[in-house]
């Protein structure tokens, strides 16, 4: 039997290879297109833009993709899966998730090997990242591993963002604690909303112009 | 039961579009009552011409539109508004409501292409729209969201606009669109980052035109006054998503893009009968 605080921080390290590291999930463009430009704009566009996002559909979708695994409903969790699928308007996006999922997920398979995983394996092998979370931390309570996906969501960001700009680590870091902290405080009352959409037409542009970029450093 | 009182209207458009022996299509059924009004229909370019005309000048809070549209196999229908669709401050906080289906058969064509929406300061307004089509059905359907009454320094005054959308492709999920917009709170940042009034455009496209998808030219239609990306959903079903610094911009992106993407099918465009496109 795992040590379920152990295993958090485990799927949560930066060592832990997901490949998260090659996507930028539309900042790249954004940053190309001059509407994030400094530490100021990165921090608005978490705030303002994938704070919001994640507190209004990704977490909520995520509750029901962890209530799911938390019952061991495999058929639910296939459904949830393509479900996604019709959210993410931007292939880009929709690639992104698959990828960063299913490289989870084959890892997961050969950490954990239960019957469960297995089995979505089997049957959804290019899962997206949002269900393979929810699988991964389905032992622990739904806002511990809410708040986990809420945090790759946002590193990703300042991650990507220390490529793209001239911005520290410092600097991320001080974002990372404020826009976290924000968020912290609204993931419980999130995972127990009904599951809605966010308006960011920007973000989806972003994504889809990135696709046929010129040039770039991110897969998305 | 469509309830009809002295503040608000319930009412309802129902269309059959099918095709004669001749390739001529026609309305088969059609019924319709207030707040919506349905122009003579005419053909053109092969397709049948509809108007949808709003004789309250737009939405009032309380008013509701359910409409049901079938475009049969073979058959092409085209859509239109003659003008901007306006929804008004909301005086009791209800919403006005619309309801809107359209369903396209294998080898069916179907066109919505109106005019832009026009949230007035205040407004409160619901629009709920699935659109089903089987694999072999031709889409194009446009959207168009203003910002507001921009030259009387309304933008974004409006107090809700909840926009759904499904779309799906014999039965599958393609697209899933939940959106809560407000004029106050952060809802609208995804516009005003990049342009202050922005309007939005939204286009959906199925059947023959993705086949010949003019991806590069779309491509030219951007540059300062028009952000704008395009892409395929998951299935044959390509999207295109825009944001426009002003009308004008909006306006020459829709029948720029419309253009194209009837000229690259090898379809002639039809002629909606409005002094624009």
């Amino acid at each position: 039997m795992k040590d379920g605080l152990m295993w958090l921080l485990q799927a949560n390290d930066t060592g832990y290879p997901s490949g998260g590291y090659a996507h930028s999930y539309g900042l790249e463009e954004l940053v190309r297109a001059g509407v994030v430009r400094d530490g100021e704009g990165l921090e608005r566009f978490l705030s303002k833009q994938v704070v919001p996002g994640l507190l209004r559909f990704e977490l909520p979708f995520f509750a029901r993709a962890h209530g799911a695994a938390a019952a061991g409903d495999a058929g639910a969790l296939v459904e949830l899966d393509g479900e996604l699928d019709g959210w993410r308007i931007a292939a880009e996006l929709r690639d992104a998730s698959r990828r960063v999922g299913s490289q989870r997920l084959e890892l997961l398979w050969r950490l954990d090997g239960g019957e469960l995983v297995t089995g979505h394996r089997r049957s959804c092998p290019r899962s997206h990242h949002l269900v393979v979370t929810a699988l991964e931390l389905r032992e622990l309570a739904v806002g511990v591993a809410g708040r986990a996906f809420a945090y790759q969501a946002v590193v990703a960001g300042t991650a990507a963002a220390m490529k793209l700009m001239r911005i520290g680590q410092t600097a991320c870091q001080g974002i990372l604690y404020r826009v976290l902290g924000e968020l912290g405080g609204e993931v419980d009352a999130a995972v127990l909303r009904e599951v809605d959409g966010f308006f960011n037409p920007l973000l989806e542009i972003a994504a889809l112009r990135h696709a046929f970029a010129n040039e770039r450093l991110f897969i998305s | 039961m469509e309830e009809l009182t002295g503040n608000s209207v319930s009412g309802h458009l129902r269309l059959r579009c099918e095709v004669r022996e001749d390739g001529v299509p026609f309305l088969a059924e059609q019924s319709f009552r207030a707040p919506v009004h349905l122009s003579k229909p005419h053909v053109d370019a092969g397709c049948l011409v509809v108007s949808v005309v709003n004789p309250t000048a737009g939405f009032f809070d309380g008013d509701s539109l359910v409409s049901e549209v079938e475009v049969c196999s073979g058959a092409k229908l085209v859509m239109s508004t003659p003008a901007a669709s306006r929804v008004f401050r909301t005086r009791s906080g209800k919403a006005a409501v619309n309801r809107q289906k359209f369903s396209v058969a294998a080898g069916g064509f179907f066109e919505w292409i109106p005019e832009a929406f026009i949230p007035h300061a205040g407004a409160n307004y619901e629009q709920r729209t699935e659109i089903e089509l089987e694999a072999g059905a031709g889409l194009l359907f446009v959207d168009w969201i203003s910002p507001g009454r921009v030259a009387r320094g309304e933008v974004f005054e409006y107090e809700r606009l909840r926009w759904e959308l499904d779309l799906k492709v014999d039965g599958r999920l393609m697209a899933r669109e939940r959106y809560e917009m407000r004029g106050a709170g952060d809802g609208l940042e995804g516009i005003k980052a990049m342009f202050e009034a922005g309007h939005y455009v939204s286009v959906y496209v199925a059947g023959r035109m993705i086949d010949a998808w003019p991806g590069a030219e779309l491509d030219k239609l951007g540059g300062e006054d028009v952000y704008m990306g395009h892409g395929r959903l998951e299935g044959s079903v390509m999207v295109l998503r825009a944001l426009c610094r002003d009308s004008l911009a909006a306006r020459g992106l829709v029948e720029k893009s419309r253009a194209l993407l009837y000229g690259n099918a090898g379809m002639t465009v039809p002629n909606l009968g409005r002094i624009f496109m």
